[in-house]
């Protein structure tokens, strides 16, 4: 099993964190460029640590993230990561343009000699507003897109597009990818169609904001299509995306985290305007299984975070029976550890248990 | 064959090869746009040449004879026997060439990719989500972009949509 360390690049600093999109009222300046550092410092840990990939993701406008175009952060990466793969999980290729996306990523694969796993994601329903695209477009824009990214990379004469979505005269990328065909391809997976589309391409398929029993169905359901168009997943087909606080023993795991949320729980980019999720769920954004699409977004206790998988958190010994339980559910063959809450030092700490306590084993699973 | 010289003018016919009911074909007219739109190699040569699938190496060789007069040739779903003919004519093809591939047809693709590897003037652009019967499949789309290439040829790959959301 494959170990990955996510980071939103969250901002640490004073914010009037209410609603989606937040306020920049109150922004610092210098927290902003503290926490970039943090978050690039915290990934060099990890690389050395040994963790298999380093992930960072788009969101937009809210503190939770800083890295609205994670290719700027990827590409900060590439001079500081030397070893493990950067993963980004990835762009939101509905809202963007297909061919700056193929490009940004060829230009990372380049650098980084073919380190780079390509995520492509229609994003959380939210960011649909962020560059007013119609969020009922965002699966068909998906697949069109993804299909252009593919050519872009794939075909060496110059050509142009005539698509649904999208219109290109002619395009040729430079650089090219260094991984040939081209990078790792995953997408968000929690949907049945997105299995489907999935399975159809022989992308892999990865898990985020969902819980272990709906992921396990969703990545059956993968597993089942795969094999209508004749092929088999391997175990790397499936990332699990879940937050992590290690302690050094399980009470301790528990205390910290306790007492770094205890101003409140975070609800979630899309969660935090419900008006503005009806209204993106009335454009039918969320497919034939919306109502279960919508129930993973919602908030939950802490308690039932850790049972359904939301969260690992305790001691390496129990992180680790908490690990297992995933694989076993999902198959799943690489675990994006996301930083549950940036607490300093502890975080830190919580980072070095993972990659000397937990990675050393699982690794052979 | 029997073939006679139209001059050439933006709003001379529509020359079709690989048609199997030209006069029926949505795309066709959307295409012409009010041009008239005729079938065969025993028309008079024209400016304008529009072929599909197997028929696109026959419309080939017709641009190439009439060389000078064919100034516009768009290739649907080319097939591989195209492709050979295209690497046989070459530079003596003085028309400009469109080639159309449908994402889900990768014989035409590869053989479009390589008439465009073959013939200076040739532009390649895949049309998503057709097979080799775009014309059926996503008439709309293949017409707007075989309007725009027959309108402005090569200028074609210069956007001149008005971008403006309000004046």
């Amino acid at each position: 099993m494959k170990a990955a360390l996510f980071s939103t690049c969250k901002y640490n600093g004073p914010a009037l964190d209410k609603g989606w999109p937040v306020s920049g009222a109150v922004y610092s300046r210098q927290a902003a460029q503290d926490s970039m550092q943090q978050s690039l410092d915290q990934f060099q840990l990890a690389d050395e640590l040994g963790f298999d990939w380093v992930t960072v993701a788009e969101h937009h406008y809210a503190p939770f993230s800083l890295t609205p175009n994670p290719m700027v952060m990827a590409g900060a990466l590439t001079q500081v990561i030397k070893r493990a793969k950067i993963a980004l999980l990835g762009a939101d290729i509905p809202i963007l343009n297909p061919v700056r996306v193929a490009e940004e990523f060829a230009m990372l694969d380049t650098m980084t000699g073919g380190r780079v796993v390509a995520g492509m994601l229609r994003g959380t329903p939210n960011e649909y507003v962020t560059y007013n695209i119609n969020p009922a477009e965002s699966r068909a824009r998906f697949e069109e897109a993804l299909h252009l990214i593919k050519m872009a990379w794939t075909q060496t004469e110059p050509f142009g597009w005539q698509g649904r979505y999208y219109e290109y005269r002619t395009v040729s990328i430079w650089p090219r990818c260094v991984q040939e065909p081209h990078p790792k391809i995953y997408m968000s997976g929690s949907s049945p169609e997105a299995g489907e589309f999935a399975a159809k391409n022989k992308v892999g398929l990865g898990f985020a904001v969902t819980t272990v029993p709906l992921a396990a169905k969703a990545a059956a359901h993968y597993r089942t299509q795969a094999d209508r168009f004749g092929w088999e997943p391997e175990p790397e087909d499936v990332i699990y995306r879940v937050a992590v606080h290690v302690g050094e023993n399980d009470d301790q795991a528990l205390e910290d985290f306790v007492e770094a949320t205890k101003t409140g729980a975070r609800t979630g980019l899309t969660m935090a305007n419900r008006g503005l999720e009806s209204a993106i769920a009335e454009t039918g954004y969320y497919g034939r299984d919306a109502d279960m699409q919508r129930q993973r977004l919602m908030p939950r206790s802490l308690q039932e975070r850790i049972d359904q998988g939301q969260i690992l958190l305790g001691g390496p010994d129990t992180v680790l029976k908490q690990i297992e339980n995933i694989k076993r559910e999902l198959g799943a063959g690489v675990i994006d550890f996301t930083v549950a809450h940036q607490m300093g030092d502890k975080t830190v700490r919580s980072i070095e248990l993972l990659g000397e306590k937990v990675l050393p084993r699982i690794r052979h699973w | 064959m029997n073939t006679t010289v139209n001059a050439t003018s933006s709003t001379a016919p529509l020359l079709c090869f690989g048609f199997a009911d030209a006069d029926a074909s949505p795309a066709l007219k959307l295409i012409a746009a009010g041009r008239a739109v005729v079938s065969g190699a025993d028309q008079a040569a024209t400016s304008a040449i529009i072929a599909k699938g197997a028929a696109c190496g026959e419309a080939l060789s017709f641009a190439a004879q009439y060389a000078g007069i064919v100034e516009s040739l768009i290739l649907i779903a080319p097939d591989e026997a195209t492709a050979k003919r295209a690497g046989e004519i070459g530079a003596e093809c003085q028309a400009q060439v469109l080639a159309l591939a449908g994402t889900l047809d990768a014989k035409s693709g590869a053989a479009a990719t390589a008439i465009k590897q073959a013939l200076p003037s040739c532009h390649l652009v895949y049309v998503f989500d057709t097979s080799k019967d775009m014309d059926i499949e996503r008439p709309e789309a293949l017409a707007k972009v075989a309007r725009d290439f027959l309108a402005r040829r090569d200028k074609f790959l210069v956007s001149n949509a008005d971008g403006r959301i309000t004046p």
